[in-house]
């Protein structure tokens, strides 16, 4: 019989000229649960859209049992069948989650039947056992409820298969443990599902074959039951990985930031940070290790000025910056690599000479705020030389480079700012081994420099490689702090802090 | 073959505005082929029109005045991120100014002018700063805000002529301008006025502004991405302030040099909305201020043009916003020759990837 | 010197002056609520009072003057909308481009058509009725007020009612909020996002339509150039306090309704003789918007404060 998904040398370029997926091919058994797994930047969402009728497919072919299919909307994807639950929830926010579910739904009445809507909601969330307040609008909805919603809404709407769009991310353990006893009921009631995911250990636990995806392109489809979690790893990353950099034994001589018992409450009163202490010295590497939503990037983002801390106290190179602004913070001496670089890092359609000046503009510009066309000049091209990013001229707009060398040449441009103390938030996702490599040795030659790094990674095997002390976050505080430096911690004992399961002594509270 | 593909590539944003011009004067001379008894003359009126006389020619030039100073204007505040039209605003209260320090203030020559362009080049820019500033605390759309104001202060404006600049006889208007405060003739036997000199001294300051110096690199950066402006560390709030308050000033200098270079009284009688054909030149020169005396010499053009054509045949001179507006919608639309473009840049990506597959064959296994 | 306000009159022409702004305020309700932000109402509103005026000219019928005014609005939205979202261009400035041509647009061809620049007074056309409401017409006072307005004014109050009807309780109505809060996820729920744009920018030609022609066939009968006068863009104004609402975008219309017969009853029966007046229903109109603006964002605060 003939699997109920194929996918055939599917190719996807985006407009702009960015290539995404390139001749994937891999097929999907009705009944199983298939996991799709890759890094960040392998190309998973695009080749989800693609089969979901979200983006055209600009060469290759898709089957549903056998028979070829062309998607023009998301609507004839749910017509053969095939549902979505994206990361970020197709819900609308003001509508009831009745409503939500009734979205769309072809019938012949005009009229909204509120009552109506709310009873055949609860009869569909019974029949698969799920719990749901139907009348509840979806902006007052856990982000458990809203899940369960999504993937209501679209068993609602008829489909066989589901795909779910890292699904876990926004869950919480236990609401984690309660998706996928449902999603083996599901399984069980012939439903077929495509799970994607970065996270192995639900990998492994959950699905019955994993394919692979890498840099645009399978790297093979497994049964789950014959590759171990190591193996999927190498098979995802396609590097040997442990990377042993030769790091000089160098002793700190100053503290350069200090944070001091720093909280931190989000809009909705959830305290992300609680009570945070710990001090930055020059010529180290100190690595930030957690699962993701521990309070990394919060911890971040009130270092930088971004979010505004409840209570505690920072201090860089002696000057109290609990209240300064970023501008005034960088003056001081630090930098800072953010983690979406087309976000927050660079300034897409302009050149790449002048995103290199960016964050230190006012050194090249004289008295009269001028700038010095000749030194900028001279600036970029030195730092693209020396950061070897391959561009055609330095008058290239940056958007159209490589993730590579755009993250090198915001490499370039935070490390050659002369500050003391650089931030690095995942200074190598979605970055090809090249570059991370070149990066990496960047990082150490700064540490050398004498400059204070703090790095924070979702990349264990960064940490472990580039840090003389790592720090654990869980739940919004440090629970470890563990040197690095003459002997390396061992990732199981990263992780047994990580998640929370062992907590150093004196640290927590 | 290949140098062909870059060139397409290269110049693809000046072909997609010639194009768009084109198409839109294809529908013009439609129109006028329908429309007109002698379509023929009224085409050679529309397109001639402007070289057949001395006095003509410098009527497209001193046309280009407004329209180039609210291009400026404009230019700057949309730059920072910001669709902001207070310009309209700054613009004839700039005129509304320039009348009064006219009328009221007697100074000697030379300085009575440079008194009135300063004055109403700093209420201009005050006026485009409102917007901004009420957006931040009350967060109204700042579009939404600017085009109140404008209505706002034309009633002030007209008001304050009708109360204490009026000239009490005959048709409504302020009183006469005294030789003080006119911009004379530059070139005699045309209204070609020194505000000329003016406007080319607007154009390099601007364009020094936006491209040159560290200010105008902070605008560009914090309306092509503010997020990385904020964490790059720039005060965006600031720097759009600050841009609103140049592009006022901008707009309330071109006011005063149209008020008292063109006109021997104020006569607005009603909004003068210089700010729209301002901002079809300030797109139509693809927000770059290098190219904004030619579009605006292109737009002021038409116009006169246009003017000809209505005096010689049965055409009126409003023709010429139909061509707007077909302009400007097609040269906004991202879609309008795009196939063009993303063929290629598709096969520009395949291409990168088989070199790097060749390349990079032996690195991956 | 505000004696006037008791008078029945004064309220009969606040309704009167309200319903332009009315259904310009609809017309940017829905609008709103369907994710569009059109600046080309004011441009609109004129082409269609043109349109009116030409056609029921010509023809001597007031039925296909005011069927051509409605194509033409719907017509009109149409081009906008396949440029903002088949070609992908700038809301803002395709709003511009359609106020351009409609200001100049409107000028040529009542140049060409009538003669003059100014004013239709060359052409005889059809108006709208004012309606004389049996029962409700002989009561004092309220009969005065209420009935014997326009056609047009009746008919805005049923569009209010109409499409606050049709966003809060039918399936079209839930798709075109949907559509408007939050495209990806109606898009993905397998609703043709663009036919929903399409049938809300329809509507806004509807009443940007009746809006326009009820200057030209209504308040005045004849067309009169630049005669929408910066209605169409105060209406994005009123829709900033109502957001899409189309009640709350009724109310502040009659509140621009009652400053702006203020303001002319002021100028004609008081001594004053300010020019400055004239500003005053858009400085309260500002105001307002302000004040409500500042008082939402303060909710919303508590709100989020009260939720955990």
């Amino acid at each position: 019989m003939a699997p109920i998904l194929e996918v055939r040398n599917l190719t996807k370029i985006y407009e702009g000229g960015v290539l995404a997926n390139h001749e994937i091919n891999f097929s999907v058994e009705e009944g199983e649960i298939h996991a799709l797994v890759g890094e960040n930047g392998a190309g998973k969402s695009t080749l989800m859209k693609m089969l979901y009728g979200m983006e055209s497919v600009t060469s290759g072919q898709i089957f549903i049992r056998g028979k070829e299919v062309k998607f023009a909307s998301s609507k004839e994807a749910i017509a053969e069948g095939i549902g979505m639950v994206h990361q970020h929830f197709m819900l609308v926010d003001s509508l009831t989650g009745a409503e939500n579910m009734m979205l769309g739904i072809k019938e012949s009445r005009f009229l909204t039947d509120k009552k109506d809507d709310i009873r055949v909601t609860e009869e569909v969330a019974a029949q698969y056992n799920f719990e749901i307040d139907a009348a509840r609008r979806v902006r007052d909805m856990s982000v458990g409820m809203k899940q369960k919603l999504e993937i209501l809404k679209i068993l609602y709407r008829g489909a066989k298969i589901l795909i779910l769009d890292e699904p876990t991310a926004v869950l919480t353990p236990q609401e984690t443990e309660e998706l996928f006893e449902r999603l083996v009921s599901l399984k069980e009631k012939g439903m077929t599902i495509i799970f994607i995911s970065h996270k192995l250990k639900e990998v492994k636990q959950i699905s019955d074959r994993i394919t692979i995806l890498k840099g645009g392109r399978t790297g093979g489809t497994y049964c789950t039951a014959d590759v171990t979690e190591e193996e999927i790893s190498r098979l995802m990353v396609g590097r040997v990985i442990s990377n042993d950099y030769d790091k000089k034994p160098l002793s700190p001589e100053r503290e350069l930031l200090r944070v001091e018992d720093v909280s931190y409450r989000d809009k909705f009163q959830v305290t992300k940070l609680d009570h945070v202490s710990f001090t930055l010295n020059d010529k180290e590497i100190v690595g930030i290790a957690g699962v993701d939503g521990n309070g990394q990037s919060e911890l971040i983002s009130v270092i930088t000025a971004e979010l505004r801390m409840g209570s505690g106290r920072i201090v860089l190179k002696d000057c109290d910056i609990s209240h300064a602004s970023i501008g005034k913070i960088r003056n001081i001496g630090l930098s800072y690599i953010p983690e979406d670089r087309m976000r927050n890092g660079c300034a897409a359609p302009m050149s790449v000479e002048e995103n290199m000046i960016v964050s230190n503009i006012d050194t090249f510009a004289s008295k009269m705020k001028i700038i010095d066309k000749k030194k900028v000049r001279e600036h970029s091209r030195r730092l693209i030389k020396e950061f070897l990013v391959k561009t055609p001229s330095e008058r290239q707009s940056i958007k159209s480079l490589s993730g590579g060398n755009i993250q090198k040449a915001i490499v370039a441009r935070e490390f050659s700012a002369g500050s003391d103390v650089l931030i690095l938030d995942q200074p190598t996702r979605g970055v090809d081994v090249g570059a991370i490599s070149f990066i990496h040795s960047k990082i150490l030659e700064m540490r050398e420099n004498g400059n204070g790094i703090l790095l924070v990674s979702a990349d264990l095997n960064e940490l472990l490689s580039l840090s003389d002390r790592i720090l654990v976050m869980h739940k919004g505080k440090i629970v470890a702090s563990l040197d690095n430096r003459t002997e390396r911690v061992s990732e199981e004992e990263l992780g047994l802090y990580m998640l929370g399961i062992k907590t150093q002594e004196g640290m927590a509270v | 073959m290949r140098e062909k593909k870059d060139y397409v590539m290269k110049y693809f944003s000046v072909i997609r505005i010639l194009s768009a011009i084109v198409i839109a004067l294809l529908i013009i001379f439609a129109i006028i082929f329908f429309v007109s008894e002698d379509p023929l003359f009224a085409i050679q009126k529309m397109v001639l029109g402007p070289f057949e006389t001395k006095r003509s020619f410098f009527n497209v030039l001193e046309r280009a005045v407004p329209l180039i100073f609210s291009a400026l204007a404009l230019n700057i505040v949309l730059r920072s991120g910001v669709f902001s039209i207070a310009a309209d605003g700054s613009f004839y209260m700039g005129a509304v100014v320039a009348t009064a320090v006219a009328i009221k203030v007697q100074l000697p020559n030379i300085a009575h002018q440079f008194v009135l362009i300063v004055a109403a080049g700093i209420i201009g820019g005050l006026i485009s700063m409102l917007p901004i500033i009420l957006n931040k605390y009350t967060k109204v759309d700042a579009t939404v805000l600017s085009i109140m104001f404008n209505s706002i202060f034309y009633y002030l404006g007209y008001s304050i002529v009708s109360e204490y600049l009026l000239e009490k006889s005959g048709q409504w208007g302020s009183a006469y301008f005294p030789d003080t405060a006119r911009l004379g003739k530059m070139i005699q036997g045309t209204s070609m006025h020194w505000g000329f000199l003016i406007m080319v001294a607007a154009i390099v300051l601007v364009i020094f502004l936006m491209e040159k110096t560290s200010f105008g690199y902070k605008v560009r950066v914090t309306g092509i991405n503010p997020h990385f402006a904020k964490s790059a560390g720039i005060k965006t709030g600031s720097v759009i302030l600050g841009a609103a308050f140049i592009s006022g000033i901008v707009a309330g200098v071109g006011g005063a040099v149209e008020m008292v270079g063109m006109y021997k009284r104020f006569q607005w009688q009603t909004q003068v909305n210089y700010v729209w054909d301002g901002l079809m030149v300030h797109m139509l020169a693809n927000e770059n201020p290098y190219c904004i005396p030619l579009t605006a010499f292109f737009i002021a053009f038409l116009r006169i043009g246009a003017e000809i054509m209505s005096r010689a045949t049965d055409l009126d001179n409003e023709i010429v916003a139909f061509l707007q507006c077909i302009v400007i919608l097609l040269v906004g639309s991202e879609r309008f020759l795009h196939a063009l473009k993303a063929r290629r840049e598709q096969k520009a990506a395949l291409q990168q990837v088989q070199a790097a597959t060749v390349k990079g064959g032996g690195q991956n296994a | 010197m505000l004696s006037f306000l008791v008078s029945p009159s004064f309220w009969a022409s606040v309704l009167a002056s309200t319903t332009p702004v009315l259904l310009a305020t609809l017309a940017a309700n829905i609008m709103t609520k369907a994710g569009i932000f059109n600046l080309g109402i004011e441009g609109t509103m004129l082409i269609c009072a043109l349109g009116g005026v030409l056609a029921s000219g010509f023809t001597g019928s007031l039925f296909i003057g005011m069927l051509v005014g409605v194509l033409l609005g719907i017509l009109v939205s149409f081009v906008l909308g396949y440029f903002i979202l088949v070609m992908n261009a700038p809301m803002n400035s395709c709003g511009v481009a359609i106020n351009l041509a409609a200001t100049g647009g409107t000028v040529f061809i009542l140049a060409m058509v009538c003669g003059s620049k100014n004013n239709s007074s060359s052409l005889v056309s059809a108006y709208f009725p004012n309606v004389a409401i049996p029962l409700l017409k002989d009561i004092p006072v309220v009969g005065q007020i209420l009935s014997g307005q326009n056609a047009v004014t009746y008919l805005s109050w049923i569009f209010v009612a109409a499409t606050y009807f049709l966003l809060y309780h039918t399936k079209l109505g839930l798709n075109i909020r949907a559509v408007g809060e939050n495209e990806a996820a109606a898009k993905s729920a397998g609703i043709n996002v663009l036919r929903i744009k399409f049938i809300a920018l329809a509507m806004c030609g509807l009443f940007c339509a009746f809006g326009g022609m009820y200057l030209s066939m209504g308040a005045l009968h004849g067309f009169t150039a630049g005669m929408v006068s910066g209605r169409g863009f105060l209406s994005l104004a009123m829709d900033a306090i109502a957001q899409g609402n189309p009640l709350i975008g009724c109310a502040s219309s009659f509140l621009y309704g009652f400053s702006n017969t203020i303001t002319v009853y002021l100028q004609l029966y008081s001594q004053l003789d300010l020019q400055l007046i004239s500003a005053f229903p858009y400085v309260f109109i500002l105001v307002v918007l302000m004040f409500i603006q500042l008082g939402r964002s303060r909710i919303e605060k508590k709100k989020q404060r009260a939720q955990f």
